[in-house]
């Protein structure tokens, strides 16, 4: 039932500029379209849900959603994303000089290395290297 | 820092094989056996990968936080087949897309989502 696709992947944050600051200048991600200036899409579901926002970063082939709303809430558990790098040590030494604290560092497994940090809501995420 | 592309989506599960009856039973996914083992199991999607991590204590499952939206081609049949299955949905419609929002076994969060046809090229990609 599934087509070949990951539509998205959302990450729910409670403070939207908070959010863009550490998605767009301390992970470097690009802002899906340009033309918006990296602007957050405000949305509306309609008069029975509360407005939201929700800006998005293209990473390959798949599109992750950055989104603020009253009633989605970040958690500490539950679904992450890891991001492939290039050069793992270059990028956790990046991220700590820019603040970020990591809970799990670089980890070697049979295939990759990985360390685990947080975003400023404490969702979980994870930067890779896959081993050739 | 340069990051170039998802690596996985990490989904927390309890009991691996409850979870696999249902990402394979239920949604029909079919996992890469080259990594799949006792706590780990990958399924390709795209050029995407969506994993299951059974994991103890340290990673646990949330109704909350980051949540992986899985396109299909034909919203209806998807929606049948999760009442056939007695999985229960939440239908929600945005300008965009149409979504029925699930909960896999162990309550994580999982959107079925199909663009509107007007916008499959277009405003979520």
């Amino acid at each position: 039932m599934i087509t070949n696709e990951l539509a998205f992947v959302a990450i729910a944050v409670s403070d939207k500029e908070r959010a863009r600051k550490f998605y767009q200048e301390t992970l470097e991600l690009k802002p899906a379209r340009a033309q918006m200036d990296g602007a957050w899409v405000e949305y509306d579901l309609g008069p029975t849900q509360m407005d939201g926002a929700w800006v998005e970063y293209d990473l390959g082939p798949t599109t992750i959603g950055v989104g603020c709303h009253p009633a989605w809430k970040p958690s500490r558990d539950g679904t992450t994303i890891a991001f492939e790098v290039e050069d793992i040590d270059a990028a956790i030494d990046k991220l700590k000089g820019r603040g970020v604290t990591f809970d799990m560092e670089k980890t070697e497994t049979p295939v990759c290395w990985m360390a685990q940090f947080r975003d400023p809501d404490g969702n979980k995420l994870v930067v890779h290297k896959r081993k050739k | 820092m340069k990051i170039k592309a998802i690596a996985f989506v990490g989904i927390p599960v309890t009991n691996m094989n409850r979870a696999r009856e249902f990402y394979e039973g239920v949604l029909g996914l079919v996992p890469d056996t080259e990594m799949t083992g006792e706590h780990w199991t990958e399924y390709p999607i795209g050029g995407g990968t969506l994993a299951l991590a059974s994991v103890g204590e340290q990673w646990k499952p949330s109704q909350d936080g980051t949540s992986a939206a899985l396109e299909v081609d034909n919203l209806d049949a998807a929606i049948e087949r999760l009442e056939e299955r007695k999985v229960s949905y939440d239908k929600v419609d945005s300008p965009v897309c149409q979504m029925a929002v699930i909960e896999d076994p162990d309550g994580n969060k999982l959107i079925i989502h199909k663009l509107k046809s007007e916008n499959e090229k277009g405003i979520c990609k």
